[in-house]
């Protein structure tokens, strides 16, 4: 079969080593440098008294204390800039987690893992392929993104403000798939790439001294894709979920 | 001291472990709700330096090759595959040639084949684990976390029909001497329902459809 096109053949999932090495790298790197903010090895810890409030009358240990934080929120993305040019359908099928430390002077870091997943179906059409073949396909576009995250945050208004707005920074990488399916046929790539983003949001606290709330945010995610077909993801994220802290 | 490290480890592990499951849950077949149809791929090729209009005639294989990779190659010759010769055929007279006998020297010759390989193969379920285990985290924690080892074998059967058209009428010479025939047009249908009766005629019709070069003048 002197013309079988040799690019698109189904293959099983290839292995990445490569990108269990960034891994390593970069969970070294969040333990080296959030374990003494942490203050695992050598600072005082607060041993909770039983009648608190009656021995510390105006504080909160979240104005005094480094305590903690995770949320678990729903994520939306929107395809923005080249990416968009590949898909332009939202995604609604995203979710994302965050573990922070809250420092008392307003700042908090953390480690923040999400999952965002693409797919885009094309009606069929014929394409042509390197090798001088033409297929005719109807064509799914799928990208799917788990970013692997360090993030600041900077908040305003006290600690346990019903509402307190933050903007956020972060960069790690992420584990990323970008497959197009013609028919069942795949061709693609998958790897550990840089990512990046930004986001504004805020925190309602249920209750002042409570250690439940909502978070909700808007954001800008980056991904150094460099695949064959998305080299650049972009996307606008949107975030609704639950928060819960404790010291 | 202890205490809250523990609870921050037994959270992070939480939080791990309802992203995993969380992972696997979102990580579906994208392409698991599409229709045979839709599923179904044309693959065609055509030698570019070949005018296929200075062909007149052809003849056709009267049974369907079955190519495997565990087997020997084997004639089949069930409706299904005779309604597809019959159709290629069809396709080949509206495009302006004749269908002779295979004796009376044909300038092309059309093959039909099935090719039916099986493949097996091993995959770790698990591919992203163990990466926060090896002394980094996982040593700071203790135990570390523990991935269980997680394999899956597959077989993988890849059946598609391939048909092709040899020019009969210029044999070129090929190494040692040899005399070869040249393939100038080939075809691969892929996808799910292809083996299907029903889909026989809109199949082969839709490999002709996306090959308009192939035609003659009588």
């Amino acid at each position: 079969m002197p013309f079988l096109p040799s690019r698109i053949i189904s293959k099983p999932p290839a292995k990445i080593s490569q990108a269990l090495k960034k891994l390593l790298i970069l969970s070294g790197l969040l333990a080296t440098l959030l374990a003494p903010l942490a203050g695992w090895s050598q600072a005082p810890y607060y041993q909770p008294q039983p009648n608190y409030s009656a021995i510390n009358p105006g504080g909160s240990p979240y104005d005094r204390y480094t305590t903690y934080q995770i949320s678990a929120r729903y994520t939306a993305a929107l395809p923005l800039g080249d990416f968009k040019n590949y898909i332009d359908q939202a995604s609604v099928r995203g979710f994302t987690l965050t573990g922070e430390w809250m420092f008392p002077n307003n700042v908090s870091v953390g480690a923040q893992v999400g999952y965002q997943a693409f797919t885009q179906r094309l009606p069929r059409a014929v394409y042509p392929l390197s090798d001088g073949s033409d297929l005719s396909a109807v064509q799914t576009r799928t990208f799917t993104a788990t970013p692997i995250q360090l993030i600041g945050k900077y908040h305003l208004g006290p600690s346990s403000a019903a509402f307190r707005p933050y903007v956020q920074v972060g960069a790690g990488g992420s584990l990323t798939e970008n497959i197009s399916y013609y028919g069942t046929l795949s061709e693609g790539g998958k790897g550990f790439r840089f990512a990046a983003n930004a986001a504004v949001g805020t925190r309602l606290l249920f209750g002042k001294k409570g250690n439940f709330g909502a978070d909700l945010s808007v954001g800008y995610q980056h991904i150094s894709a460099n695949f064959d077909y998305v080299k650049t993801y972009s996307a606008l994220t949107g975030s609704v979920g639950v928060v819960y802290r404790w010291w | 001291m202890k205490t809250i490290k523990n609870r921050f480890l037994k959270t992070a592990a939480l939080l791990l472990t309802t992203l995993s499951v969380g992972l696997v849950a979102c990580d579906r077949d994208p392409v698991d709700d599409l229709s045979p149809e839709d599923s179904q791929v044309f693959i065609t090729n055509h030698d570019r330096t070949v005018n296929f209009a200075t062909f007149k005639t052809f003849a056709i294989v009267d049974s369907v090759t079955i190519l495997s990779n565990e087997r020997d190659a084997r004639p089949s010759a069930t409706s299904r595959d005779l309604a597809l010769i019959a159709r290629i055929a069809e396709n080949l007279r509206n495009r302006g040639y004749v269908q002779v006998a295979r004796t009376e020297k044909p300038d092309l010759g059309l093959n039909v084949s099935i090719i039916s390989n099986t493949y097996v193969g091993v995959v770790n379920n698990n591919p992203y684990g163990g990466g926060y285990g090896g002394g980094n985290w996982g040593g700071g924690f203790g135990g570390g976390f523990y991935y269980p080892p997680s394999y899956s074998y597959y077989q993988v059967s890849d059946n598609y029909w391939y048909t092709e058209a040899i020019d009969l009428k210029n044999p070129v010479t090929g190494q040692g001497g040899q005399p070869q025939l040249k393939v100038i047009w080939n075809a691969e249908i892929r996808g799910d329902g292809i083996f299907d009766t029903v889909s026989t005629n809109r199949i082969v019709d839709a490999v002709f459809a996306q090959s308009d070069y192939f035609k003659t003048t009588r």
